[in-house]
C-alpha cells in the first residue's frame, strides 16, 4: 500500500512535533524512519497508526484519505519497542486476540495463528506466556500478531532497541525476510544509522519535527543534501573542516592550509565546511602535507588521526610501518565522499 | 549473634502470632463446651466431650440461618456492585480524558477525610425517603462504590504502560473490550485484594444495620449475634457456637482469596 503524507503537523501545546511533513512512501518498501532522539519520528509513526490526531495536513491511504479514520479502521499492525504483549494470555492467545475482536471463526483463526507462527517461527511457543520468553522471542510473537490480522501497513517503533547487540542483528535480518516475504508496506522507527542502512529500501531522514531527505541508505550517504545528513550517517562520523573556497582551494581557518578540491566549488568566498569522510583521504606524493597525530588499528582497519591546518580529522590511510606519530605525511582528497557545506545554514554548496 | 538475633524475631512474632489467634482459639473450642465446663475454673484447654447440640440449639433460639442468608446476599450484591463501579470508575480516572478529571477525583479523593458515622443522618434520611427503610436494599445501596477502591485500582491501572492500550486499539479494541479483556484480567491481584478487604467490611457492617434495620427478619449476622447476646441468656457456649459461625466463612475466603493474590503478583512479564 501507499502511503502518501501531505503537510502533516503535529502540535504538543506550544512544541511543534512534526513540522509540515510531506512524503511519499512507495508500495512494498521497507522503509526506516530515522534520525536522533526528540525528532518527532515515533509521533510520526502514532500519527500514521491513527493513536494520536493530526494539528494538520492529510495522510492518504492509497486512494483512503484516512486522516480522522480511528486505529481500528486504519489496518495498520503495530510493534513497540517494549513488544507490549498482553501477560496474562497465552502467545496463541495473544496472536489470537486482534482476530476475535473482527469475529474470525475459529477453525479460520486456528489456520491463520499456525500459518503466521510458523513464519515468525514461534510454534513451539504458543501455549507459553510472555515472561516465559526472551527478548527476541516475545520480538517476533510481537511481529506476528501485528501481521496475523494482515495489515495494509506495518508499524515498528524502535522494534530492536530492547535487545543485545547480536540478537539485534539476528533480528533486523528477520524483520527483512518477513517484510519480503508478505511483501506489507513496513515502516519502522530507528535512531541507528547503520540499522537503518542496513535493512531499508528507503531512508527517511528527520530532524526536529522536518523531513530532511528521503532516500535510499546509499544515495543518503553518497549524496547528503545538507551538513545534518552527512553527520548523521556513517561510521566514523564525517570529518569537518572550517574554512573558505579561495581560486578551487580550501584554505582551513586555522593554520591556513590549502586543500585542493576534487569537486566543483562555485561557491564564491563564504564561511563554508568542508565534510570528508574517512575513506576518502587517499597517500599521494603531490599532496597537501598534514601531520600524524596518532596511529590506530581496528581489526583489519589501519585508521590514522591527521592533523590539517589545526583541525584533527579521522581517514582510513595504510600508514603502518611508512610513517609514524608526529611525521608529516602528504595526502589528496578523493572526489567522493566530500561535500562542502555551507556554514550558517548548513545547505550543501 | 546473627542466630540468636533471628531466634529473637521469630519468638517475637510467634508471640505475636499467639496473642492474635488464641481469641479465635478460645471462641472456637468453647463453643463445644457444655454449661457446665464452660464456667469451670480453672478454665479447660480442650472441651472434655465435643457438643455439637450448641450449634442446633443456637440456631433454634435465634434464626441464625436467616441472618446467614441476609448476610450472604449483602455482602455478594455489595462486593459485585462495588467491584463494578471501582473498575469503571478506575478505568475512567486512568485512561480516559475529559475536562476536569483531575478536580473531581481530588475532590472524590477529599470525601475520604470525612468518617462515615458523619453522613449517618443523611443516609437515613434518603433510605427512608427511598422507602427501603427496614429492607436488605437499606443495607447495599449506600455501599454500592468505594472512592478508596477506586484509588487503588485507579493506581494498579496508571502502572500498565500507554503501549498495551494503543497495541489494543490498533488490534480492534473498543475502550470497554480492552478494559474486561486485558486490563481487568491483568488487574486481578490487587481486584481480588479490594473484593476481600470489601467483603470483610461488608460482612462485618454492624453500625449500619443496627440502625436501619427493625425486624428481626432482616438482621445480618453481626447484628443478630449483638442481639442474640440477650436472647441466649446466660449461656457463652450458645454465644460462641454462633460467633464461630459469624467468622469462619471469612476466614475461608481469605485462605481461597490469598492463592489468588499471591499466583497474580508472581506474574508479570513486560520489558521496557
Amino acid at each position: 500500500m501507499r502511503v502518501e503524507l501531505v503537510h502533516i503537523t503535529k502540535r504538543f501545546g506550544s512544541t511543534v512535533a512534526v513540522d509540515d511533513f510531506t512524503a511519499t512512501l512507495a508500495d512494498g518498501q521497507l522503509i526506516a524512519l530515522l534520525g536522533p532522539s526528540g525528532c518527532g519520528k515515533s509521533t510520526l509513526l502514532n500519527l500514521l497508526a491513527g493513536i494520536i490526531p493530526v494539528t494538520g495536513g492529510r495522510a492518504r491511504f492509497d486512494e483512503d484519505d484516512v486522516t480522522s479514520w480511528p486505529p481500528e479502521r486504519r489496518g495498520v499492525g503495530l510493534v513497540f519497542q517494549n513488544y507490549a504483549l498482553y501477560p496474562h494470555m497465552t502467545v496463541a492467545q495473544n496472536i489470537s486476540f486482534p482476530l476475535e475482536i473482527k469475529k474470525v471463526p475459529k477453525p479460520e483463526r486456528v489456520r491463520r495463528i499456525n500459518d503466521i507462527a510458523s513464519m515468525a517461527r514461534v510454534e513451539e511457543l504458543l501455549d507459553r506466556r510472555p515472561d516465559e520468553l526472551s527478548g527476541g522471542q516475545q520480538q517476533r510473537v510481537a511481529i506476528a500478531r501485528a501481521l496475523v490480522k494482515q495489515p495494509r501497513l506495518l508499524l515498528l517503533d524502535e522494534p530492536l532497541s530492547n535487545l543485545d547487540a547480536r540478537l539485534r542483528l539476528e533480528m533486523r535480518e528477520e524483520i527483512r525476510r518477513v517484510q519480503r516475504e508478505t511483501g506489507v508496506t513496513t515502516v519502522f522507527v530507528t535512531h541507528d544509522q547503520e540499522e537503518a542502512m542496513s535493512i531499508s529500501d528507503q531512508i527517511v531522514l528527520m530532524r526536529a519535527g522536518k523531513l530532511q531527505q528521503r532516500d535510499p541508505a546509499q544515495t543518503l550517504y553518497h549524496n547528503p543534501v545538507n551538513r545534518f545528513a552527512a553527520e548523521f550517517l556513517g561510521n566514523p562520523p564525517i570529518n569537518q573542516i572550517k574554512g573558505r573556497v579561495e581560486n578551487g582551494l580550501f584554505r582551513t581557518r586555522e593554520g591556513g592550509v590549502g586543500i585542493p578540491l576534487p569537486i566543483n566549488a562555485a561557491c564564491g568566498n563564504r564561511p563554508a565546511i568542508l565534510a570528508v569522510r574517512a575513506e576518502s583521504f587517499v597517500l599521494d606524493e603531490g599532496g597537501f602535507p598534514c601531520e600524524v597525530a596518532e596511529l590506530f588499528e581496528i581489526g583489519k582497519e589501519e585508521m590514522a588521526s591527521l592533523r590539517v591546518g589545526g583541525a584533527v580529522v579521522r581517514a582510513y590511510l595504510p600508514l603502518e610501518g611508512r610513517s609514524g606519530k608526529g611525521d608529516t605525511v602528504r595526502v589528496r582528497l578523493k572526489p567522493r565522499g566530500v561535500f562542502l557545506f555551507d556554514e550558517k545554514t548548513g545547505e550543501r554548496l | 549473634m546473627r542466630r540468636t538475633a533471628r531466634a529473637a524475631i521469630y519468638a517475637g512474632l510467634a508471640l505475636g502470632a499467639l496473642v492474635m489467634v488464641f481469641p479465635f482459639y478460645w471462641m472456637f473450642v468453647s463453643a463445644f463446651k457444655t454449661t457446665q465446663e464452660i464456667n469451670r475454673f480453672p478454665p479447660t484447654w480442650w472441651p472434655g466431650s465435643f457438643r455439637f447440640d450448641n450449634f442446633v440449639v443456637a440456631f433454634q433460639k435465634s434464626p441464625f440461618a436467616r441472618y446467614f442468608v441476609n448476610s450472604v446476599i449483602v455482602t455478594a450484591s455489595c462486593v459485585t456492585c462495588t467491584g463494578f463501579t471501582t473498575i469503571l470508575g478506575a478505568f475512567a480516572f486512568s485512561r480516559l480524558r475529559f475536562p476536569g478529571r483531575e478536580v473531581v477525583f481530588s475532590l472524590l479523593l477529599s470525601l475520604l477525610m470525612i468518617p462515615f458515622e458523619m453522613v449517618i443522618i443523611t443516609n437515613y434520611t434518603t433510605i427512608i425517603q427511598m422507602g427501603f427503610n427496614d429492607s436488605l436494599p437499606a443495607l447495599i445501596l449506600p455501599f454500592t462504590s468505594s472512592i478508596f477502591y477506586t484509588y487503588i485500582l485507579r493506581n494498579f491501572f496508571l502502572t500498565v504502560p500507554d503501549s498495551l492500550y494503543h497495541s489494543a486499539r490498533v488490534d480492534g479494541a473498543s475502550n470497554w473490550r480492552f478494559l474486561w479483556r486485558i486490563l481487568v484480567p491483568m488487574a486481578r491481584p490487587s481486584l481480588v485484594t479490594i473484593m476481600l478487604l470489601n467483603a470483610l467490611v461488608s460482612w462485618n457492617s454492624f453500625m449500619w444495620p443496627l440502625i436501619v434495620i427493625k425486624t428481626t427478619a432482616n438482621r445480618t449476622l453481626p447484628f443478630g449475634l449483638y442481639a442474640f447476646t440477650t436472647e441466649s441468656g446466660s449461656n457463652p457456649e450458645l454465644m460462641m457456637a454462633a460467633s464461630t459461625v459469624v467468622v469462619l466463612p471469612m476466614i475461608v475466603l481469605f485462605l481461597f482469596a490469598r492463592k489468588s493474590i499471591v499466583n497474580g503478583v508472581a506474574r508479570g512479564g513486560m520489558k521496557g
